[in-house]
């Protein structure tokens, strides 16, 4: 079902997901310490995805995150 | 690859037991804070959170629906909300004045999968009730955190930053960590736009700066006892450089981070009038139109994506990486496209060039 979905991506949305720069790593399914330390990044290598839940700047910090 | 949020903040009802004076709804004429208009019902909001849910899955995304108010918790059905959500595997948090969270109160969130909660903190005792119109606000709110910390509930003190209460942080962070907060930060007050820059609790951006440059102190001071968040999109790149991913955004030119308003969030009110952020009071429609159509047909979302017009505007090279605050540029200006008059990148470089 999911991949049937993903086929039906209308070129709007195609144009729309590609002006979102990938994420390499996901920082929120670890929280970001875990996630330093299972990849071995330093700080300043690593992305935290920004979090809505304290307003639409939270990022690239690991104290920066309010969910991990 | 890492998945991306799909975020959506919806104001759950309009009740509300404070009266604060930065309050938007005031701003937006309902000083009463009460329900005048027609609210979503039950289903709506269930075939919003669907709606969410389907989008999320479609772009590959995670679907995250902050639930704020008003009150939230004045909402009669909230937990039948709470239910949907955890039932749909949505990931919840509830924005609160932490008032009503009595012991119970917290169990049966903390039951419903939240385990993240937001409390409004404004300042010393005094301060915060002043600015909340109610003489019971701040003791019914620590007690709300201490209620939610004790069921294993992550609190996160989070602190309107204005004229009336900057010199204050300091307190907020030690209360909130005496009640049992593990998180504790600010977020600038985005004026009224009716009066701009003569909005009495509009803070500058030089204070935002020097704000900014205390927090880094008080981080260190309260380490091992209360995460303080520093969490400002362009504090952190100057703190930390530019890394090989913002590299890569600036060369293909594709959004990275900070305001996510016209990419991943929508804001809902409680009659279902959406808002590209809960900040920039423009609307685009109704959630009943469909989050995606929403997203990609609004001219308004569409300019927001427009990395180019805002890099035009604001004379600003970092705008994969930060766009400022779309909602304050407005706020001020009128012009969401224009540069963020709260922006302190010129403070940053010449403090920089100083220490050179």
């Amino acid at each position: 079902m999911e991949k049937s979905n993903k086929l039906e991506l209308t070129a709007k949305e195609v144009d729309f997901l590609s002006g979102m720069t990938p994420l390499p790593y996901q920082v929120r399914e670890y929280g970001p310490r875990d996630e330093v330390k299972k990849y071995n990044l330093s700080k300043d290598k690593y992305h935290c995805d920004p979090c809505d839940a304290c307003g639409p700047d939270a990022c690239a910090s690991d104290d920066g995150c309010f969910l991990d | 690859m890492a998945k991306r949020h799909l975020y959506l903040q919806w104001d759950s009802t309009d009740w509300c037991n404070l009266r604060c004076s930065h309050c938007y709804h005031s701003s937006e004429g309902n000083s009463f804070h009460k329900q005048f208009k027609e609210p979503m019902g039950l289903e709506d909001v269930f075939s919003m959170i669907d709606d969410l849910k389907e989008t999320a899955e479609r772009w590959d995304m995670i679907p995250r629906i902050a639930i704020s108010g008003g009150e939230p918790l004045m909402r009669k059905d909230h937990l039948k909300i709470f239910d949907y959500t955890q039932k749909q595997e949505v990931i919840t948090n509830l924005l609160t004045n932490g008032t009503l969270i009595t012991p119970i109160k917290a169990k049966e969130i903390k039951e419903r999968g939240i385990d993240t909660i937001q409390i409004s903190i404004d300042g010393t005792k005094e301060t915060h009730n002043k600015i909340r119109g109610r003489k019971f606000a701040y003791d019914k709110a620590m007690e709300g955190i201490s209620n939610a910390s004790r069921e294993g509930i992550s609190v996160v003190s989070a602190m309107t930053l204005m004229k009336q209460n900057m010199d204050e942080f300091e307190e907020v962070i030690e209360n909130s960590y005496l009640a049992g907060a593990k998180k504790v930060g600010f977020k600038t007050y985005v004026p009224d736009s009716k009066l701009g820059a003569k909005d009495p609790k509009f803070v500058n951006s030089f204070e935002v700066y020097e704000m900014l440059k205390k927090t880094n102190s008080l981080v260190e001071k309260y380490k091992g006892k209360i995460t303080v968040l520093q969490s400002d999109v362009l504090w952190q790149i100057f703190q930390n450089g530019e890394n090989d991913l913002i590299k890569k955004s600036k060369e293909n030119n594709t959004y990275l981070c900070g305001c996510s308003a016209g990419f991943r969030m929508l804001s809902v009110l409680s009659d279902g009038t959406v808002y590209p952020c809960r900040r920039l009071p423009i609307p685009i429609g109704n959630i009943k139109e469909g989050f995606r159509n929403l997203v990609l047909e609004s001219e308004v979302m569409q300019d927001l994506r427009d990395l180019n017009k805002i890099r035009e505007k604001s004379l600003c090279d970092k705008v994969v990486h930060c766009r400022g605050c779309r909602a304050v540029a407005y706020a001020i200006t009128r012009d969401y496209m224009t540069k963020d008059p709260m922006c302190f990148k010129e403070y940053l470089e010449n403090d920089k060039h100083k220490t050179k």
